[in-house]
């Protein structure tokens, strides 16, 4: 079905994200897979291209884009690439609103070149061990002392944590509680007391730098307070739609990627004397998981519109992160299951996109979450 | 229900069961059905096979003067293969009873001698030499050759998904003799020697991460003519026969089902979701007490199909569905622990904060050769409908 969401700017821009991933991140992958983290150079090739940085004002050294659309090619083409190393969406889509959205004049200036040059890499701690998706148990902790904040605490499931120079961290600066206990403090590298644990071993995604970061008395100047003190929850809020949209743009293209892939190996494979597609129940699962990937397609499409537009509600992204990342699910699992044994082998894409995917139904907040949020958005 | 209760076999469960605390290797034993990691799991593998066979926990219904008791209970074996699961212990290689079966069925006296004590005693591990990269669900298309040339049968072609090859001393090979036969009837069994000539085993990296599969090439491999068991073009016959014998696992699997149902509950202890406890949420409560229900669901499957099978009453969809509910049913639990488990669910082993040292994680991705070993959903659903309800047979 013809996509309606994007103009003629969108597509050539594909086209170039598309030719830099075959180039730059396609040959390399396998090696950064063994080496648990992608290599660095990998963020400034892509800044070089635009395919990082391009939401940057040009003042900055950025492409002055702003229209998510040209997020969601990016987010689209490394899904369908199985290219998860770099954290190309964590940039665009995450970090890249909260400095856009809360750093002042002075913070701009010192951190939106870096950012957009790819020659800093930076990641956003929220996560800690024992809090999983529900942010009001943080305990890590930020104390006011003359010029700077001293903090103290743990993160986890850090994203980038292991080639991040600057770090938004989520600490409590309120002990009394409340949803005003919370700010957002970017530490940096070199600051005292900041180290980095293991990078993870986790069951898929296994290019990218998933790692704890412990923060023993670190001061951190309060000239780095992104935001306003104490509004960090409401901070965080106001960038849940594109989070959550990031993703589900990256569910769609990731089940339409596998699920081709799998039509031309059905075609291809022959069982009985006939290729495996043509029995009637290897097509009826083909046909419904076309379908609904199609469906999934519009919605998410329409979902785009509403959120270029400003219009997308946090419940109506929570609504196309669960979906979305569930339809996942089933299409790599129906999908590996007419791979047949080979779907049980690494050097197939289907083995590596079963792993990988089982992530998307857990971060940027649970299935569970995000139906709570939809059901009590509905009074319930 | 458990299977047996109340009567003597009971007694020996208790048996069994304490046998198998005092003797079982202390390795880590993974979800599914894995090949040793090392040589040294290799060799504790091998000293439990032969304690199981000395203390006729194994080889039961073999003829007696190859060790086997005469008046032995076919039930026994169940008991033996669930206790032994209850304990998270190794199996014994299923290549070296699947063998041995055919050997004792369709064998000569020289080959029983010649291949059954080493079976026994472990030092011989057989595997299956089935399995092609274009016969898998398709078997008796396969297209391994053996020729016959003078005195010798000589090989070629490929098996795939051999577990334990890189640890076999001997293979149950089948390949086709006769390219001229109807599919089925072309098919001779032959015992292969892993070590010689023109055989290279390769192992496989598997989703897991691990390497329990293998490529198993000939090229020309040169067979001695006593190497076939029974008679050319009998080997779809044997190998039928031989897997039918192979049931004992059937009991396994729902101690396998049971515990990880436990596991999940004892593991979902510590997880809170939305900063609940996961036990106090509705949601998580009804999704446990619903899997419960079809564990036991399994069990009364698996033990009425063992039961009819005991009484020589087995229906051809018996096994087929107790295997589809089975793997399904396995996929599903493992699929929920990770949903549970959250944020923690994607840590794998390895690392020192995977709930279980990953064993969840384990348990997900094997949970996906099961639903396509040893005959795919789709084949298991073929056949019930096929030879179960006398359905046509599907349109080609």
């Amino acid at each position: 079905m013809e996509r309606e969401v994007f103009d003629a700017d969108h597509r050539q821009f594909r086209e170039a994200v598309r030719e830099f991933i075959a180039r730059e991140i396609t040959p390399h992958h396998e090696r950064w897979e063994k080496a648990g983290i992608c290599d660095r150079s990998v963020y400034t090739e892509a800044a070089k291209q635009g395919v990082i940085g391009f939401n940057v004002p040009e003042e900055f050294g950025g492409g002055g884009v702003h229209d998510f659309r040209f997020n969601a090619v990016v987010a689209e083409e490394l899904a369908a690439a199985r290219a998860h190393g770099p954290g190309f969406n964590l940039h665009n889509n995450i970090v890249a609103p909260y400095l856009l959205n809360l750093a002042n004049d002075e913070q701009k200036a010192r951190w939106l070149p870096g950012f957009a040059s790819g020659e800093e890499v930076w990641a956003i701690a929220m996560t800690e061990p024992g809090t999983g998706s529900d942010l009001k148990g943080i305990a890590t902790t930020a104390v006011r002392d003359g010029d700077e904040w001293v903090v103290n605490g743990a993160k986890t499931f850090i994203s980038n944590g292991i080639h991040s120079d600057r770090v938004i961290v989520v600490a409590r600066t309120d002990p009394g509680g409340g949803s005003r206990a919370f700010s957002l403090l970017v530490v940096e590298r070199d600051m005292p007391g900041f180290t980095r644990g293991r990078n993870l071993d986790k069951l898929g995604l296994h290019a990218q730098d998933t790692a704890e970061l412990f923060f023993e008395n670190v001061r951190v100047p309060v000239a780095n307070l992104l935001g306003k003190e104490g509004h960090g929850f409401y901070h965080l809020m106001a960038n849940l739609p594109e989070e959550r949209m990031s993703i589900a743009v990256s569910a769609v293209a990731a089940s339409r990627s596998i699920l081709d892939e799998t039509v031309e190996y059905t075609k291809t494979r022959t069982a009985f004397g006939q290729p495996i597609g043509s029995f009637q129940n290897s097509r009826f699962t083909l046909a419904e998981l076309d379908t609904e990937v199609d469906i999934a397609q519009v919605y998410i499409d329409r979902c785009l519109v509403a959120l270029v537009a400003g219009k997308l509600s946090h419940v109506e992204a929570a609504k196309a992160k669960w979906w979305t990342t569930e339809l996942q699910q089933k299409v790599v699992d129906r999908c590996l299951q007419l791979h047949g044994g080979y779907g049980f082998m690494m050097e197939y894409p289907v083995a590596k996109a079963y792993a990988d995917a089982r992530i998307q139904t857990i971060f940027g907040g649970t299935t569970e979450i995000m139906k709570e949020i939809v059901g009590r958005a509905l009074g319930v | 229900m458990e299977f047996g209760a109340g009567t003597p076999l009971e007694e020996f469960r208790g048996q069994v069961r304490a046998f198998v605390a005092a003797h079982a290797p202390g390795y880590k034993v993974r979800s599914g059905v894995r090949s040793p990691e090392n040589a040294a799991e290799l060799k504790e593998l091998q000293r439990w096979t032969a304690e199981l066979y000395e203390a006729g926990y194994l080889g039961a219904d073999w003829p007696a003067e190859y060790g086997g008791a005469p008046d032995h209970d076919p039930l026994r074996a169940f008991v033996v293969g669930e206790e032994i699961a209850r304990a998270r212990a190794p199996m014994p290689a299923s290549g070296s009873s699947l063998a041995a079966h055919a050997l004792i069925r369709f064998g000569t006296e020289e080959q029983k001698r010649r291949y059954l004590p080493r079976i026994r005693s472990g030092e011989d591990l057989w595997c299956q030499l089935f399995s092609e990269p274009d016969a898998g669900s398709d078997l008796a298309s396969l297209r391994t050759v053996a020729v016959r040339d003078g005195d010798e049968w000589v090989v070629s072609g490929q098996k795939v998904w051999t577990t334990n090859g890189h640890w076999s001393g001997y293979g149950y090979l089948l390949a086709r003799t006769d390219p001229q036969a109807p599919k089925h009837k072309g098919i001779s069994a032959f015992v292969l020697d892993m070590k010689a000539p023109g055989v290279q085993v390769r192992p496989l990296r598997e989703l897991t991460g691990t390497s329990d599969f293998n490529e198993v090439f000939f090229d020309e491999v040169r067979l001695p003519a006593d190497a076939i068991i029974g008679a050319p073009g009998q080997g779809w016959l044997i190998a039928n026969a031989s897997l039918a014998e192979e049931r004992n696992g059937v009991g396994a699997s729902v101690v396998q089902l049971q515990l990880a149902w436990k596991d999940l509950v004892e593991d979902a202890r510590g997880v809170t979701v939305d900063g609940r406890p996961a036990l106090e949420c509705d949601d998580v409560r009804q999704r446990l007490a619903a899997l419960r229900a079809e564990v036991d669901a399994c069990e009364l499957l698996a033990h009425t199909s063992l039961a009819r099978w005991n009484a020589g009453r087995e229906r051809a969809a018996d096994a087929p569905i107790t295997k589809l509910y089975f793997s399904e049913l396995n996929l599903r639990i493992a699929e929920y622990a990770l949903s549970l488990l959250g944020a923690s669910g994607v840590l794998a082993e390895g690392d020192p904060d995977a709930v279980a040292d990953g064993r969840w994680q384990d348990a997900y991705l094997y949970a996906r050769a099961y639903t396509i070993a040893g005959g795919s959903s789709e084949i298991m659903r073929n056949i019930i409908a096929e030879r179960g309800l006398g359905l046509p047979r599907e349109p080609r």
